[in-house]
């Protein structure tokens, strides 16, 4: 099944097609004063539509979502528009139909032309507006009608009122031909917690109340089966509900192991809109906030009072949990195009990250000053990455100390700041005990320590199956810095995407990790797995005996 | 009549909440508000005209206003772009 998949689950209902709007044309009218009329009673008909679409959506929906709507009034009541409506009646001599569809048309195709994404967007509000003003000409009060009870909605793409207009009770999964992972639709999906999945590419051959089951767990859409098939994903969606239910109960808890061993469940961030699935899904703290985003999508790098601001609310927002920064991780795949970095010939192994900011100390500063200044507002530590030398991390905490003082010398309050260094190249993993002498904590950063410790651009589909951190090389290497921290009382966390697998959870939390920071969307699943953990023990000896990956997972299943 | 060059200072420039807040806000005056921007001009109490114009943030334009609540209307509006429609 081709497409972006928005939110997993599996759906099974008769198809409901929403058909795009069907252009009117140029009608011809001989009585201007008559369409003229058409036009002012329609508007004043769309108008209250759109009103109690307001009333309806703020209620039932959100006030984002009502917002929306609001748009669509001001742009329907814009002083220009009705009288560009008239003029277009009286010298084409059209229908009020055909007026609205000449004149928004147009609207439509300048906001598509121009160069921003946002406004382009815009123009599906234009159609929008479009659609129900015709509407209201040729047939008013017309509402869909719904007839089965559990539909799979199927469009060419949805505008916001097609959504708000249909009972969204029945609906139990949606399709779309066209969109991305940020349009109106694929977030109402989101918040509504149903199956969804965008930009699927042509749906011509699914029929109205066809009998369809779509699946975006594995990915798949079943047009044609027989009962037993519907049967058995009948079984799974019980079992997935249930599942999503026995998970919510984690929400607030603890994860502990039978013998009492806790382990910190954490998330990794990118800006402030994380933080509502931060705190819905339970999770205790941050345990990677990739800073560099903030250093993304902008013409010129952010003043330190204005990373401030940002951090600022970060960090309020976080209600005292903890919050790692780590310092912006740029270069690699990362492009600032600002930043002016010359193109490499292979950029992960290249001038990124920590080597960067060594050598732009103004810029590196700019970002410890912003960061120490909001350490008084909460908990907050800070780790560098890509280190790989023993000598690279003093050198960045001397550039630390240096702004401590500076602050301290001008007034500023600040609380103490645990810094710590990411693990990710094999050299700091190997020589973690000495690293463990001058850092205040480790996080284990799976993605890039793989694709290291294995030579496997993890980037490069060709050669995906060898990147795998249950490889016994990796797995020997996490284990030597669980032993080193251990030993030598060193806090430790992992970020990645080691930390939030089930299946590594349970190795890591017998090797004593202190901390596994992921996705917010698999903490709720990360604490159960925790909190069903009795005293299983994994033998290092015997991962490292394995011949690949596949064994290794083997091994760690029959435990 | 009152003109002067002004900057756009909120991140992602004049999207459709500071449109909106912008045209209430012109609304509420009976003088005539122009925005310049090039060579488009566009009514502030037109939603359509501002958003046809796709501010981008550190875009230049003018502010034009004429009328009898003129020095009432350009300071507030004024006041409105300097701090980036409360979102800069």
């Amino acid at each position: 099944m081709k497409g972006s998949i928005v939110s997993k689950g599996i759906a099974i209902g008769a198809v409901m097609r929403i058909e795009p709007y069907k252009p009117v044309g140029l009608v011809k009218t001989d009585n201007i004063e008559v369409a003229a009329k058409e036009l002012h009673e329609s508007m004043i008909l769309t108008s209250d539509e759109i009103k109690n679409l307001i009333i309806k959506t703020r209620e039932n929906v959100g006030e984002k979502e009502a917002q929306i709507f609001e748009a669509h009034l001001m742009i329907l009541e814009d002083p220009t528009l009705l009288p560009q409506l008239n003029d277009s009646i009286k010298a084409d001599n059209i229908s009020a139909a055909s007026a609205v569809e000449k004149v928004l048309t147009s609207m439509e195709d300048m906001f598509k032309n121009l160069d921003s994404d946002y406004m382009k967007e815009r123009a599906l509000d234009i159609y929008d507006i479009k659609k129900r003003w015709v509407k209201n000409i040729l047939h008013p009060g017309n509402y869909r009608a719904m007839e089965s009870n559990s539909v799979i909605l199927v469009a060419e793409e949805l505008t916001p009122s097609d959504t708000l207009e249909i009972d969204l009770s029945t609906v139990k999964g949606l399709m779309m031909e066209k969109g991305g992972l940020t349009s109106h639709t694929a977030i109402l999906a989101q918040s509504m917690d149903i199956p969804a999945i965008v930009g699927c590419g042509d749906l011509s051959y699914l029929n109205q109340d066809q009998e369809i089951i779509m699946d975006t767990i594995d990915s798949c859409l079943l047009t044609d089966f027989d009962i037993s098939t519907r049967k058995s994903y009948e079984k799974k969606q019980e079992a997935l509900s249930h599942e999503k239910e026995s998970l919510r109960l984690f929400k607030d808890k603890v994860a502990i192991t039978s013998l009492g061993q806790k382990v910190e469940i954490a998330a990794n961030i990118a800006g402030l809109r994380d933080l509502e699935a931060l705190h819905e899904y339970g999770a205790e703290g941050v345990g990677l906030f990739r800073t560099e985003f903030v250093y993304m999508n902008r013409s010129k790098a952010p003043t330190e009072d204005e990373q401030y601001q940002i951090y600022k609310d970060i960090v309020e927002g976080m209600d005292g949990k903890p919050i790692i920064f780590r310092t912006m991780d740029i270069g690699g795949d990362k492009e600032v195009a600002y930043m002016n970095m010359p193109k490499e010939e292979n950029p992960f192994l290249g001038y990124r990250a920590i080597r960067y900011c060594l050598d732009d100390i103004d810029l590196f500063k700019e970002q410890l000053r912003a960061i120490y200044r909001v350490s008084s507002l909460g908990t907050v530590k800070i780790m560098f990455p890509m280190i790989g030398s023993v000598k690279q991390f003093i050198e960045a905490k001397k550039i630390a100390q240096t702004c401590i003082k500076e602050l301290e010398e001008e007034g500023i309050k600040l609380s103490d700041v645990p810094l710590g260094i990411m693990i990710e190249i094999p050299s700091a993993a190997i020589l973690a005990e000495q690293f463990s002498k001058h850092v205040d904590f480790f996080s284990i950063g799976t993605n890039d320590l793989t694709q290291y410790t294995l030579a496997v651009d993890r980037q490069n589909e060709i050669i995906s199956d060898l990147y795998d951190y249950f490889d016994p090389s990796v797995m020997s290497l996490i284990h030597h810095v669980l032993e080193v921290s251990k030993k030598t009382n060193t806090w430790v966390g992992m970020c990645g995407s080691a930390a939030g697998d089930p299946l590594m959870i349970p190795v890591l939390t017998s090797w004593g990790i202190d901390e596994l920071s992921m996705s917010a969307t698999q903490v709720l699943k990360a604490k159960q797995t925790v909190c069903n953990m009795t005293n299983e023990s994994y033998d290092i000896e015997k991962i490292k005996s394995c011949y690949d990956a596949k064994e290794v997972r083997a091994y760690i299943e029959s435990i | 009549m009152i003109s002067n060059n002004l900057k756009v200072v909120n991140e992602t420039g004049l999207h459709a909440r500071p449109a909106s807040e912008l045209v209430k806000a012109a609304t509420a005056f009976v003088s005539n508000i122009k925005i310049i921007s090039g060579e488009k001009i566009a009514d502030a109490k037109s939603i359509i005209n501002i958003l046809s114009l796709g501010l981008k943030k550190d875009d230049e334009i003018t502010l034009e206003v004429e009328g009898a609540d003129e020095s009432d209307a350009f300071n507030c509006i004024q006041e409105m772009f300097a701090n980036g429609f409360g979102d800069a």
